[in-house]
């Protein structure tokens, strides 16, 4: 039961993570995964898991964080110097680049039993959490739900611009803070605890975009929701999907089976309009 | 006398060629100010300063004597309703969703779409000639529509005590610049405070009250829309 709950909580951080982050960036196609937030907090992971004690629970979570914490906060930078759309998704090909090489160097380097426990992690999976980490899952990812719920109006406007979210009456400093950091506690933990599980954040607004509008105070709940949903199907699929020869596939497998031609589509759509 | 806008010893640096230095000017109630001038002059960014989305370099920007900077980006919203020279808006944002954006600061940012802020909505648009653009989402509108409805979001709030328009007439046809001088005069009449930035000369001379021309780091004209443009000035503000 407990991992039905888990794939609800990590489906629901990952889509309200892809809705603030498309606010935030003012781009439709912006995915924790997509756009290397998941890849810098991969590298935080890994660092951690190489450099501390294993007994150090909070080491990977803490390090996982602070990588995705500053690859946001890359990105808006990026984002600074060139508005364009494309300049968020060429920088984080740039990123998730330079993480999947830096992770193969650090799997070549260090001991085997490191790169056992790196190849282990970086798959990623909802089995196997023990009741403490639940908790500690838990309380992250819904506290980082009510940031983003609390900042979601404001957020609305900043999905207009920063020049005209200020025009508005926003205080698009503190918004963005708060959105950075509600981000990156999800992100985090997320990838520390369940590994890479990618275009959830890109799937979920996007299909629920056609349907409910772009209006963030409504799209944001909803995403919450239906990424729960989804992860939980995604998570059932691949325990049961390949039972019959006694395994099953990495949730993450699923989750990009069905993203990459949603992200193509998206991609599409928004080239033409 | 009303409430009035005042700019004291504002430093501005339009660009790296341009800065205006000292620049004191005062915008009355019952007024609309046209600012004119060639491109990359500064108009943007004077009105920058200010709506209050760009800090000065130097100086003060007074509202009925409080400075601008002292308040948070709500409360001056609440007084200074403004539009960018060129807005983006997501393709899937309807008309009216947009529009009453306007009205976020004084309602509250997590406020939905009610019946009654529609019903404003509807009026505006009445009033604006835009209201068959109601129900349709921003990825079908023309660049004209579009302009119209960032006009509407900034004229929905009947509140402001100032109105700041970053060349409102960019892209609407004869009509619609009609509806945009008839409802501005209203508001002007209202007792509000109206500046706008303009490329059309003659439709600064129907619209405006007054008229300030901006040269390259200087004014060179501030007086009359009827009798400031003569040909001394045009050649100093527009080379012509």
């Amino acid at each position: 039961m407990s991992r039905v709950f888990l794939s609800a909580l990590i489906g629901a951080a990952l889509a309200s993570s892809g809705c603030a982050l498309q606010a935030l960036l003012q781009n439709p196609l912006a995915d924790p995964y997509i756009i290397g937030v998941s890849g810098g907090s991969a590298i935080g992971g890994t660092l951690a898991l190489v450099f501390f004690n294993p007994s150090f629970l909070f080491a990977v979570p803490l390090l996982s964080m602070t990588g995705a914490f500053l690859v946001t906060l890359l990105l808006g930078y990026f984002f600074r110097q060139n508005e364009q759309a494309s300049t968020v998704l060429l920088a984080g090909i740039a990123i998730n680049a330079f993480a999947g090489a830096f992770i193969t160097m650090v799997k070549i380097i260090v001991p085997f039993e490191k790169t056992q426990a790196l190849l282990y992690w970086l798959v990623g999976n909802l089995s196997y959490v023990s009741w403490t980490v639940f908790a500690v899952i838990a309380v992250s990812i819904i506290a980082g739900i009510f940031i983003l719920i609390f900042n979601m109006g404001s957020l609305n406007l900043l999905s207009m611009g920063e020049d005209e979210a200020k025009r508005l009456g926003v205080n698009t400093k503190q918004v963005k803070r708060w959105t950075y950091l509600a981000i990156s506690l999800m992100v985090g933990v997320t990838v520390a605890f369940c590994g890479m599980i990618g275009f959830v954040g890109l799937v979920v607004p996007q299909l629920l975009r056609l349907w409910i509008g772009c209006e963030l105070r409504i799209l944001l709940p909803a995403s919450t929701l239906f990424g729960a949903i989804l992860l939980v199907v995604a998570d059932t699929l691949s325990r049961f999907s390949f039972s019959y020869l006694s395994t099953e596939i990495p949730v993450g497998a699923i989750t990009a089976l069905l993203g990459a031609p949603v992200f193509a589509w998206a991609l599409f759509r928004y080239r033409t309009s | 006398m009303g409430v009035i806008l005042s700019v004291q010893q504002l430093e501005i640096k339009p660009g790296p060629h341009s800065l205006f230095r000292n620049l004191n000017l005062d915008f009355l109630p019952n007024q609309i100010t046209a600012i004119v001038g060639e491109n990359g002059v500064g108009k943007s960014s004077l009105l920058n300063c200010l709506s209050g989305t760009q800090p000065p370099r130097h100086g003060t920007v007074m509202l009925d004597g409080i400075n601008l900077c002292s308040l948070s980006n709500r409360q001056r919203a609440c007084l200074i309703s403004s539009i960018g020279q060129a807005e983006q808006t997501p393709d899937d944002l309807r008309v009216e969703a947009r529009i009453a954006q306007g009205l976020a600061a004084r309602l509250g940012f997590h406020v939905l779409l009610d019946k009654p802020t529609l019903v404003r909505v509807e009026k505006l648009c009445e009033e604006l000639n835009i209201s068959h653009l109601l129900g349709r989402s921003f990825k079908n509108l023309s660049g004209g529509e579009k302009k119209r409805v960032h006009i509407a979001r900034a004229l929905i709030d009947e509140e402001p005590q100032v109105y700041i328009l970053d060349e409102p007439d960019a892209g609407l046809d004869l009509r619609h610049r009609h509806a945009l001088n008839s409802i501005l005069k209203k508001r002007s009449l209202l007792g509000k405070i109206i500046l706008v930035t303009l490329h059309d000369l003659t439709l600064s001379q129907c619209l405006a009250d007054r008229t300030i021309v901006l040269a390259k780091g200087f004014i060179a004209a501030d007086g009359p829309s009827q009798t400031v443009l003569t040909p001394e000035v045009m050649q100093e503000g527009f080379s012509v």
